[in-house]
């Protein structure tokens, strides 16, 4: 899952960033709303997560620049919390809103609230044939067996099961996978791949040759 | 809360009524006084012209002049006709024949008295010796003593009230004392009844004015219940409600707009006020926000010395920039309260605004 923070405050940013980042998504960030809305149109994020007071372009201006190109799933982070505030932001075509200052346990579940309304499930956990997956406590089991995974294969895992029963490319994959800094090779996704193969049986995840990877719910 | 109330109109109106009716009274007073000395001065002439029809009967008797009217004792005076009959006899003991001078005025006078009596007047006379030689009839008894007025040279007029009666008296020389008089009992049943209809009329006159009075206060006192009614909006909170202004000339209406004016300014610092704790709270979120997501963060789980140093000193920091904006808050105020003043002057901005991004 790939998340962009744009935040002018270089803690507050640095501390939200490190956060998702230890939650095993895949952050990007950006410093003001001009380099935010750029990020945000060119790559599709699966959250963006958005300060309302920013020099240059403030949230207001990169919720509307972002809302006329894409759908991407916005959660704005603001100081002002009177309740005509909130409601402007929603009405501006914001998913979610949280005031300063927030509970970072907070920010998580919202991002993952967020995130999981726009994928469809309403429940944190979902089963595909005999695996099953939770978001929230972040396990994966195989049956009733709980089955240890590292950040990136259960990031993974997660984009497969919630794009079930499509075709994900390696591009899109790579994308959510991994942020802007990552110096990943592409082919780290077919160690992933395989890892979850071994842990979870060859018949999880189907490779469609020269498409990409499928996982079938049946 | 003493004798009087609290409230203005009523102490106005308390006043002003006691005015009223001190002044209503006087008046009153002195229009039946009025009244009074009138009705006297009326009767006392009524009593004065007998007394000039009367004296050329009396005067100069040289003998004996009071034939018949000699009385030994007052109350044998009863009967005017038996009264008659001696003068009588002593005027025809000395004029037998034809009518005698003194004959006739003896009965002129009796005929004048006889007028006078159904006029409701008596007369009296005495001797100057204070001898009564003649009471007419109708003369009431507490009055048949001699009021002790004896003039030796010249006539002397005096009139007096006594026991229920006015009369005049008149002493000379010549003809001794004449006491004219009439009861002022239809002089005092008038005055008493006038009196009744002069009380009633006061009342009637301290009512309207009552009236008229409430009426006046509660218009004048109107602006008052407007300036009121509007604090008590205000304290309740709608510091936007203001008085309503009727007629600005007046004393009230420069003070609703007085007031007003400190309405005005009384909300637009209380607006000051409001935006201001909305601006600090608002610059004091970030870096709460950054300590409170910070220490949370350090605090998700065991981590390296090096994170928690890096952590407790982005708390430093923000701490340090909370300082520094509430020590900007203070200053801020103290601009708002006008402690603070500014000291304009030319200086280069470049020397003075290091950078801008």
């Amino acid at each position: 899952m790939r998340v962009l923070v744009v935040e002018d405050q270089d803690d507050l940013r640095e501390v939200v960033v490190e956060t998702l980042r230890e939650e095993s998504f895949a952050v990007d960030e950006s410093a003001d709303g001009e380099e935010g809305l750029y990020k945000a149109l060119n790559w599709d994020y699966d959250i963006v997560v958005l300060d309302v007071m920013m020099p240059v372009m403030n949230g207001w201006e990169v919720l509307d620049g972002l809302r006329k190109e894409k759908q991407t799933p916005v959660l704005m982070l603001t100081a002002l919390d009177q309740v005509c505030d909130k409601v402007k932001g929603l009405n501006h075509g914001a998913d979610d809103y949280l005031a300063k200052p927030f509970d970072l346990t907070e920010l998580v579940a919202r991002v993952r609230a967020v995130m999981r309304r726009k994928g469809g499930d309403h429940c944190p956990e979902v089963t595909v044939g005999n695996v099953t997956i939770n978001t929230t406590a972040k396990t994966l089991r195989l049956g009733d067996k709980e089955v240890e995974v590292t950040a990136r294969e259960f990031a993974m895992a997660e984009l497969l099961i919630k794009h079930r029963d499509e075709v994900v490319t390696r591009d899109f994959l790579y994308d959510h996978l991994f942020d802007e800094n990552d110096e990943s090779m592409s082919n780290m996704l077919d160690v992933y791949v395989y890892k979850l193969r071994q842990k979870f049986g060859k018949s999880f995840i189907k490779t469609r040759r020269g498409q990409g990877y499928i996982v079938e719910s049946s | 809360m003493g004798i009087f109330p609290q409230s203005i109109r009523w102490r106005i109106q308390l006043w002003y009524l006691l005015l009223l009716a001190v002044i209503i009274a006087a008046l009153l007073a002195a229009f039946h006084r009025n009244q009074r000395e009138i009705k006297y001065q009326v009767l006392d002439r009524e009593l004065s012209n007998p007394i000039t029809r009367l004296l050329p009967n009396l005067e100069r008797r040289p003998e004996s002049p009071p034939r018949g009217r000699r009385l030994p004792r007052p109350d044998l005076l009863e009967d005017f006709e038996d009264e008659l009959r001696p003068g009588l006899e002593v005027g025809g003991r000395r004029s037998p024949r034809g009518p005698d001078p003194l004959e006739r005025r003896r009965v002129n006078l009796d005929e004048i008295v006889e007028e006078l009596a159904e006029n409701g007047i008596f007369v009296f006379h005495w001797s100057r010796g204070g001898e009564l030689r003649f009471a007419s009839e109708n003369s009431p008894e507490g009055l048949r003593s001699f009021p002790d007025k004896v003039s030796r040279e010249g006539d002397r007029v005096s009139k007096e009230t006594v026991q229920g009666y006015r009369e005049i008296i008149h002493a000379s020389p010549n003809v001794g004392t004449l006491v004219v008089g009439a009861s002022v009992k239809p002089i005092e049943t008038y005055l008493s009844k006038l009196e009744t209809k002069l009380i009633g009329v006061g009342f009637l006159i301290i009512v309207g004015g009552f009236l008229v009075g409430w009426f006046l206060i509660g218009r004048s006192l109107k602006p008052i219940e407007a300036i009121s009614g509007a604090a008590h909006r205000i304290a309740e909170g709608n510091l936007s409600e203001r008085i309503k202004i009727s007629g600005n000339g007046s004393e009230l209406g420069q003070l609703s707009m007085v007031l007003n004016e400190t309405f005005e300014k009384l909300e637009t610092s209380f607006e000051h006020q409001v935006r201001f704790t909305a601006d600090a709270s608002h610059e004091m979120r970030t870096p709460i926000a950054v300590i409170l997501s910070k220490s949370q963060f350090a605090l998700s789980k065991e981590r390296s010395p090096e994170k928690y140093q890096e952590a407790l000193q982005t708390c430093v920091d923000s701490a340090q920039h909370m300082r520094t904006l509430t020590s900007g808050l203070l200053e801020l105020s103290k601009v708002d309260s006008g402690e603070f003043h500014l000291r304009p002057g030319r200086h280069r901005s470049e020397t003075r605004i290091p950078q801008v991004d």
